[in-house]
């Protein structure tokens, strides 16, 4: 779109002139409406549809406009108060969509409406590093029943339904190394073979990163086998909580935003097993392990446990002396309430936001059991629960 | 502040334009101060305290000028040259503190295996180019022309804020008639209107969906990438360099219409050159004229033969390299394009005038890309390894088949919008009267609401070029 200098008298520089007189009121109406608009539109403080704070109007100081951070807020509240930015946001999407993108931030447009994200294998020494610490934690406690399970993501279970050629690391390969990495004293516990045989099943959310209450029990119920829990007392009950669920996956990328999910909680059918949840931060207790509230929240995957907290305690009415203490990403949250009866206590650490002892909540609690749940994607790319562990070493 | 942000097309360039216009066109020297305090604004936004640099290159090559241009008029010519040297040499120092001088303790401290202690500064914006810029202009005026008399005219030619983040590079002489009188009216703001539209389209929108593609690929390393996916790679850089810089060039000599200004071009569909050399007068176009009349001409050019003519291009095309940015990698690259150039000049430049123009194309295109392979990329080791592996030296990772069937929509419209302008398109329909006309308003008003998406949800992408 270079301008070759046309003879201004000619025919179709005198139909260019004619046209360049004949936007300029265009653009003015468009510069003025839209400014108005969002001058005038109150501020929000929240994007529910990108899943962040908004920049507030940011007040000037000497030293922020010098050092030019004043002027970059001012900027970031611009863009983030412009009228219609929802609306902004879904073209946006929408037209790359129309130049063939089939992925946006490593999130892969799938068939049958799923969304799949893009699993990277860590360097060796990132893997390294991690199950050294594990090991290193192990040996402490030569006492516990250790156990780390390593859960696959939907890209592992339904690599059919990716696009072909997709770049996509294999999550058995990483399980695998760290399975030979690990010292004897820790049990590795791999589902992806249980969850692979049911595969036709609605194992993983469409829009969401997480499995579903379905695929957390097929995996719960390999890992009984290696807990040496006892199933006897598995009776469940599957209770549907939403069918409005539209997941992280969907929200990041901008894809799938019509398509819905459905939520199951699970439930005991021996009324007479009770559980009592204890949130240690915010002080509050629950007699259910799945919090509605979550359900009206920005992320109704929040109903599994209320979502992420740095430390909880769940203390049941089961008929054992086994206490266990699990360190763990969001991918628990749905499995947990499978172990409930097979534990006195459970203690749920998320290390990415607990900054405690790990040593004194072991020899207070008297925790006999010590698990290890992440999904792959979240694993290879944490460091907390090394900073975790090695803290307390 | 920058030209592709909603500061400055919705509140910024409104209020200037409104300001400006409302100046009746004969008192310029009003209206020159309106654009003077709108740039020293525009350009104290992003980092206040660089405009001091500024300021002091404006007000230092200002009075160096009438100095030179003094002494020339009284025929000391001895004088005259000496002041050159000596505002050369300012502008130089200047260029060479604020942007190289980490990279020369870097280098230093490699070399002698110490830790040569050094504070690292922000790059000043607009350095590069407004440094050669003002090299050109008392060049410029030791070689006979007349040098600007109004510091507030030669502040406005310096520091003009639609060129002064990323140029274009502009003489004195192309522009002074205009610093003095020029005419703005509705066609000129509509005429910049549209081509500014464009220039904003290509850089969000086509520069940035191309990056994105470039983003993902130059993520890994370059040892884990098959030759296709290398390939795929380099090819959505090159379309996002174009996009980018030549987005910016439109955006910047629209902005300039709309103020009465013809600011120089900078691009003219390089990726149609036959020849490398081609290429490099239809890429850059004003830094390519900068090189070659202020380094290569003083060097010598081809007039003293062969021998001569090897070693000063090789020299120019070292010193556009490292003009680029302080890394080692540009210097590989503008060395492999000298060397290219020698070899178009006296090996196969005859051969290749011979052969068909698609495949000229495609020699020109494969040559440029491998180059982009040494500019692309963070570091020289990196660039290295790129090319390495665009020639096979890589894994072989499977994902190029799929980069490149995902990305095939948006490599053919970018191809499209490269290689035409849509000029003739835009002809053709606006002769069809006024139907034609308010179809292509149209156009020009969904390629500006399509940008605004794309500016308003991505990631705040600064102009490449500016902080290489």
């Amino acid at each position: 779109m270079n301008q070759v200098r046309t003879a201004a008298g000619s025919p179709s520089g005198k139909r260019a002139r004619k046209l360049h007189r004949h936007i300029v009121p265009w653009f003015i109406l468009i510069i003025v409406v839209f400014l108005l608009i969002s001058l005038i539109a109150r501020d929000k403080t929240y994007s529910a549809k990108e899943g962040r704070e908004l920049t507030p109007f940011p007040r000037p100081t000497v030293a922020s406009v010098l050092s030019g951070e004043y002027q970059e807020n001012l900027r970031a509240y611009a863009s983030d108060h412009f009228f219609a930015r929802d609306f902004w946001t879904g073209t946006k999407t929408r037209v790359s969509l129309m130049f063939g993108r089939e992925e946006s931030g490593e999130i892969y447009k799938c068939s049958d409406n799923y969304l799949i994200q893009r699993f990277t294998l860590p360097s060796t020494e990132a893997i390294e590093t991690q199950t050294a610490a594990v090991n290193a934690f192990a040996a402490k406690y030569p006492d516990l029943n250790q156990y780390m399970l390593v859960a696959p993501t939907s890209g592992a279970i339904f690599a059919d339904k990716l696009p072909a050629g997709a770049p996509m690391d294999d999550e058995t390969a990483y399980m695998t190394a760290i399975r030979n990495e690990l010292a004897g004293g820790v049990n590795f516990i791999d589902v992806t073979k249980a969850l692979k045989n049911h595969k036709e099943e609605y194992l993983y959310y469409k829009t969401d990163s997480h499995w579903t209450g379905l695929g957390a029990y097929y995996a719960y119920k390999q890992a009984a086998e290696t807990m040496q829990l006892d199933t006897s007392l598995d009776n469940f009950e599957a209770l549907p909580v939403t069918n409005d669920f539209n997941g992280d996956l969907s929200e990041k990328s901008g894809y799938n935003r019509g398509v819905k999910d459905q939520i199951n909680v699970y439930f005991y059918r021996d009324s007479s097993f009770k559980m009592i949840a204890e949130y240690t931060m915010e002080g509050t207790q629950s007699a259910s392990l799945y919090q509605s509230a979550g359900l009206s929240g920005n992320d109704m995957y929040d109903v599994y446990l209320g979502g992420d907290h740095s430390v909880m305690t769940i203390e049941t009415s089961a008929n054992t002396g086994r206490k266990l203490l699990i360190l763990k990403d969001s991918y628990a949250n749905c499995f947990i309430p499978f172990l409930a009866a097979n534990f006195r206590e459970i203690v749920v650490v998320d290390p990415s936001c607990y900054y405690g002892d790990l040593n004194s909540l072991i020899k207070e609690e008297n925790i006999t059991d010590l698990m290890y749940l992440y999904n792959a994607v979240t694993l290879s790319t944490d460091t907390s629960l090394t900073r975790a562990l090695t803290g307390a070493n | 502040m920058v030209l592709n942000s909603v500061l400055f097309i919705f509140i910024f360039l409104p209020v200037i334009l409104l300001i400006y216009y409302r100046i009746p066109e004969r008192c310029h020297t009003a209206r020159n101060v309106v654009l003077a305090l709108a740039s020293l604004f525009f350009y104290a936004w992003g980092n206040p305290i660089y405009v001091l640099p500024l300021l002091f290159s404006a007000a230092a090559n200002y009075y160096l000028g009438l100095e030179i241009a003094g002494r020339r008029e009284a025929e000391r010519y001895h004088e005259a040259r000496s002041s050159l040297i000596f505002a050369i040499v300012i502008n130089l120092l200047m260029l060479g503190f604020f942007r190289y001088a980490s990279f020369l303790f870097h280098n230093l401290s490699a070399l002698f295996r110490t830790e040569l202690p050094f504070k690292e500064l922000a790059l000043p914006l607009g350095i590069a180019f407004y440094t050669l810029q003002a090299i050109s202009y008392v060049t410029d005026v030791y070689r006979g022309e007349d040098p600007e008399y109004g510091l507030l005219n030669y502040f406005v030619y310096m520091a003009m804020f639609p060129k002064i983040i990323a140029g274009p590079i502009v003489r004195h002489k192309d522009i002074r008639q205009r610093l003095t009188s020029r005419k703005a009216d509705r066609s000129a703001l509509g005429a910049g209107i549209c081509r500014f539209t464009a220039g904003l389209f290509k850089k969000v929108v086509l520069a940035d969906s191309a990056g994105a593609l470039w983003t993902v690929i130059s993520a890994r390393e370059p040892a884990e990438l098959s030759a296709l996916t290398a390939w795929v790679g380099i090819i959505a850089f090159a379309f996002k360099i174009y996009f980018d810089f030549s987005g910016y060039t439109d955006m910047a000599l629209g902005i300039g219409q709309m103020f009465g200004f013809r600011l120089p071009e900078n691009f003219d569909h390089p990726f149609r050159a036959r020849s490398v050399s081609e290429f490099w007068r239809r890429w850059h176009i004003t830094l390519y004229d900068w090189f070659r009349d202020y380094v290569y001409a003083p060097l010598g050019g081809n007039r003293y033969g062969a021998g001569r003519q090897i070693r000063n291009i090789l020299l120019v095309w070292l010193l556009a390299g490292l003009w680029h940015g302080p890394s080692w990698r540009f210097v590989v690259w503008g060395l492999y394009f000298g060397v290219i150039l020698i070899l178009e000049k006296f090996v196969w430049g005859g051969f290749l005038k011979r052969l068909p123009s698609w495949i000229r194309r495609i020699y020109t295109l494969f040559v440029t890309l491998v180059g982009w392979g040494f500019f692309a990329g963070s570091s020289l080791l990196y660039s290295l390894g790129y090319v390495r592996a665009m020639f096979g030296g890589g894994a072989n990772d499977g994902g190029g088949a799929y980069y490149l069937r995902t990305n095939l929509i948006l490599f053919i419209i970018l191809t499209i919008a490269s290689v035409t302008g849509g000029r003739r398109l835009k002809d053709r329909i606006l002769a069809r009267g006024n139907r034609g006309r308010a179809l292509v308003t149209a156009g020009y008003i969904l390629l500006f609401l399509i940008s605004l998406a794309y500016l308003l949800t991505g990631p705040y992408q600064p102009f490449y070029y500016a902080f290489l």
